[in-house]
């Protein structure tokens, strides 16, 4: 364990200063993007919102038409006419309509990962994070040998997919560390009951980086990269981030993604935490931002997260915060953002506790996270479920994954593993086609099964097993309804061979 | 001829082609990825006329295959079936005869400068 004292803060000395200014080259990372500022035009997002207000329920029905049939994005007046709905039967229409969205893009499947907070060694100081640089925690990075612990733990439980956290810290919690890291996550393999268990995708959740930087995570066949603006208002985001921090540079994080598109990682995820600003605003810009990197680079966002601000230590703006977006507006939040961007992959996080989850799972969240413990080396060593000043938020949700697995078999959703897309070229260019004709739903469909079965086979207890072979019959009749005899054929093939122990076999 | 088929989805095992230890004489790299996409756009649609598949080419980088080129308009849901052929450059064939995806892959190394 990697332990530094409390008071690490309290010298940091100019070099920080002077490491800021040489890692960001303006023109370079940000400015040669901009014309005439950035892509979040603020004037033009209230313009929008205002003048689309009060619209008749024909034209909303036409925009959901829209977004069920062409699963392209729609355009800001579309998206700012949703948001200015106020009749409930209408809501109620979009509801509906942001659910057939989701099951004609991703089918019922839900697919699951773990997070893995491997530093919280942090030069940002967020006035809404636990792992803010004032707060006096315990600073710790996980050792590469502790990094294949917490990894040998989350593939016992039958992870599949992590999503690894950092903070940023010149030196010990940088891109290279993120990509030691990665290769640490890789070589893990366990055995199981059955089968054996592995880490197939990491995900990542880190700093704005550079392309050379990027370029490095992508040679280790890094997943989605992950960057949240938090905020893109602009005026907020400067009041929350400080000044003379690197995250207090609003356009070396906003344009992150587009250096990652131009290094070559092809899956980028965005994102807001809500409850920074009003949650229209955000739900504009998030479009904005998806519609910008489609007609650069032809790939939009692979995910789009919507943390809401959760309780922290130490952390008095969240009380305080005057957007806390209420239940049932972080229902509207979500449909909208379903419908604007049909093609993107929502993740709804365990800070969620379990009867919001329930509520919003049918509105198009594609993926969750189950037996999620976010303070850093709290799978492999003693730790209780939540431990506030360990973790930088507290979570809403703690049950095991078994749990959550039988819980979502209950309600008729099949999880899954599945990392199939990533390791046979189905990622950029190719699966946005595939998104948005339809066809990646079949993809997942049995890509779901296949992957459901290993975990039944290898994890899973007795009552979730039963509640998931029931799921799995439920599933395979629905596939041969739509799939070639062929393709079923060997679908089964596949099942059978899964059931004698062979592992990882994928369409 | 220089190539390795990949295992996941063969009648083989189920190990990650990415994982296996290149054979020396895949130990070239195709290079300069980006700029040779259009080359490969034209490979794929080739393989297409000549051998009646779909093939896609795909970066290989760790356990991760990203798409590269060959565009389709059709989808048959076939398990793909893989193809190093060379350190960092994967073929993806959809076919349901490994010995035809054999021949596919022949054809484009003789085609492809690695």
């Amino acid at each position: 364990m990697e332990v530094l004292a409390s008071s690490w803060v309290d010298s940091l000395p100019r070099k920080l200063r002077e490491w800021m200014e040489e890692r960001l080259t303006p023109e370079d990372d940000y400015r040669r993007y901009m014309e005439d500022g950035d892509f979040i035009n603020e004037k033009f997002i209230w313009k929008t919102l205002k003048t689309c207000k009060d619209p008749s329920p024909g034209e909303v029905r036409r925009i959901l038409d829209k977004a069920v049939c062409d699963k392209e994005c729609l355009e800001p007046e579309e998206t700012a006419t949703l948001l200015n709905v106020k009749d409930d039967g209408l809501w109620k229409e979009m509801f509906e309509a942001a659910g057939e969205v989701k099951r004609e893009v991703y089918d019922n499947r839900i697919v699951t990962f773990a997070p893995l907070y491997c530093s919280n060694f942090c030069v940002n100081n967020c006035l809404y994070c636990g792992f803010r640089k004032d707060n006096k925690v315990v600073r710790r990075r996980l050792k590469l040998e502790e990094v294949k612990k917490e990894a040998e733990r989350l593939a016992a439980m039958g992870h599949k997919r992590l999503i690894t956290s950092y903070g940023e810290f010149p030196g010990l919690s940088d891109a290279d560390y993120v990509a030691d890291t990665l290769r640490a996550i890789y070589s893990v393999k366990v055995r199981a009951r059955r089968g054996w268990g592995e880490i197939r995708r990491v995900n990542v959740n880190a700093a704005p980086m550079t392309i050379s930087e990027l370029e490095m995570l992508k040679e280790i066949g890094i997943g989605t990269f992950q960057v949240f603006q938090e905020t893109y208002h602009h005026e907020t985001y400067a009041k929350v981030h400080p000044r003379d921090t690197i995250k207090g540079n609003y356009h070396w994080r906003l344009y992150c993604m587009h250096r990652a598109l131009e290094a070559g990682v092809d899956d980028v995820g965005i994102g807001v935490l809500l409850g920074l600003y009003d949650w229209r605003f955000e739900v504009m810009a998030l479009l904005l931002h998806s519609r910008e990197l489609e007609e650069r680079y032809g790939i939009g966002p692979h995910t789009i997260s919507f943390p809401r601000l959760r309780p922290a230590a130490n952390t008095p703006f969240v009380q305080k915060s005057e957007y806390k977006v209420s239940d049932e507006d972080f229902k509207k939040f979500i449909t909208v953002v379903r419908l604007s961007v049909p093609y993107t992959g929502m993740i709804l996080t365990a800070r969620e506790p379990e009867h919001i989850r329930k509520e919003v799972l049918p509105l198009g969240i594609t993926q969750t996270d189950f037996g999620s413990r976010i303070g850093i080396g709290a799978y492999s060593e003693s730790y209780s479920k939540q431990e506030l000043e360990r973790q930088q938020f507290e979570l809403g949700d703690t049950r095991d994954l078994d749990e959550g697995i039988r819980w979502l078999a209950e309600m008729g959703y099949i999880v899954s593993f599945c990392t199939a897309g990533y390791r046979c070229g189905r990622t950029g260019k190719r699966i946005m086609k595939l998104l948005k004709t339809g066809k990646e739903r079949i993809f997942c469909k049995l890509n779901a099964v296949l992957t459901y079965k290993e975990y039944l086979e290898d994890f899973a207890s007795e009552e979730t097993r039963k509640a998931g072979e029931k799921i799995i019959e439920k599933e395979m009749k629905e596939l041969k309804e739509i799939v070639p005899e062929k393709v079923y054929e060997r679908f089964e093939d596949y099942l059978r061979r899964i059931e004698h122990g062979e592992r990882d076999l994928y369409f | 001829m220089a190539r390795e088929i990949c295992i996941s989805n063969s009648e083989t095992g189920s190990e990650n082609a990415s994982e296996k230890e290149v054979k020396s004489g895949l130990s070239k790299k195709f290079r300069p990825v980006t700029e040779r996409k259009f080359e490969l756009e034209k490979l794929a649609e080739e393989a297409k006329k000549k051998f009646g598949v779909n093939v896609w080419f795909a970066e290989v980088l760790g356990k991760r295959w990203s798409f590269l080129a060959g565009e389709k308009d059709e989808e048959f849901f076939l398990p793909p079936v893989k193809i190093l052929l060379c350190e960092n450059l994967g073929l993806v064939v959809e076919c349901d005869d490994a010995e035809v995806a054999e021949k596919v892959a022949d054809y484009l190394l003789s085609r492809l400068d690695v």
